[in-house]
């Protein structure tokens, strides 16, 4: 059976923890904004976001990801704690990271992970525009893309 | 309660909890001595050498650090350092999750209360 690993190229890095400002570690560096339709008017969007958020009872904490996915992202989120909670009184904070990696692997390529929760640090890097960390009621949300190669040797171990 | 990390492993490796991996803490001694952690490897794609090094670089990063980011900045750079980037790391009471990691270098384990998942993806 032959094993699929992956090589990175290109990363970002920055530290996260809940209810604090993240700290970019790198100094400089070029955002890539991947938008497939240029946006004719950005301040709309920035509004139409900000309306999302407060109704969706969101707070953006902090991003690295064209405005579209954004508003993907806190939608699809939303959306998936109204599936998940009529059946069960707390939602499993698993099945909803798990939903929303892969819409955006299938969405946005390979390769996304995500972290919900109401109490974890992490650190991380990932590619420029494949980052998002927002609270949605009492749980935070942390979802980043590494950007990834497929290789066809088995990794060095 | 801490959730199951979950993982999507590339090719069709399935991750084996390690309960054999448990190991108990010694019982107290009349002295007054801080007590070992108790570790719980709960999910492992891992050779058992990178395992055991990982426990350790994370109970001195506990021993060294209180909040839970500098815990995971420590984890990861020490294991970019060592194993190359990139690797990724999670610390917390409380969270659910699910990835896409690299052959053979994800681990999710308990350091008494606190979960650790660390994987490679890069």
């Amino acid at each position: 059976m032959q094993k699929v690993s992956f090589l990175l190229s290109q990363m970002l890095s920055i530290t996260m923890e809940e209810e604090q400002e993240p700290k970019l570690i790198h100094g400089s560096k070029a955002m890539r904004m991947h938008t497939p339709t240029p946006n004719p008017n950005p301040s709309q969007t920035i509004m139409r976001l900000a309306s999302l958020a407060i109704s969706f009872n969101v707070r953006l904490k902090s991003s690295h990801m064209p405005l579209h996915m954004q508003e993907h992202a806190l939608r699809h989120t939303r959306s998936l704690f109204l599936l998940h909670h009529p059946p069960s009184p707390k939602p499993s904070n698993t099945l909803i990271a798990r939903a929303l990696k892969k819409e955006f692997d299938s969405k946005y390529g390979l390769a996304w992970h995500c972290v919900i929760g109401n109490s974890f640090g992490s650190f991380v890097s990932h590619t420029g525009g494949g980052f998002i960390y927002f609270s949605i009621d009492s749980l935070s949300v942390l979802l980043f893309k590494t950007e990834v190669h497929l290789v066809t040797q088995p990794p060095p171990t | 309660m801490s959730e199951d990390a979950k993982k999507n492993i590339a090719g069709a490796l399935t991750a084996r909890p390690n309960s054999d991996d448990q190991k108990l803490s010694p019982l107290p001694s009349p002295a007054p001595a801080v007590p070992p952690k108790k570790v719980i490897i709960k999910s492992a794609d891992m050779i058992p050498d990178m395992q055991k090094e990982a426990v350790d670089i994370a109970v001195a990063a506990f021993e060294k650090y209180n909040v839970e980011k500098d815990v995971a900045e420590q984890i990861k750079k020490e294991f970019d350092k060592r194993h190359g980037p990139t690797w990724h790391c999670i610390v917390g009471r409380n969270f659910g999750s699910y990835v896409t990691h690299e052959t053979n270098h994800f681990v999710y384990f308990y350091l008494d209360q606190k979960a650790v998942l660390l994987f490679k993806s890069g």
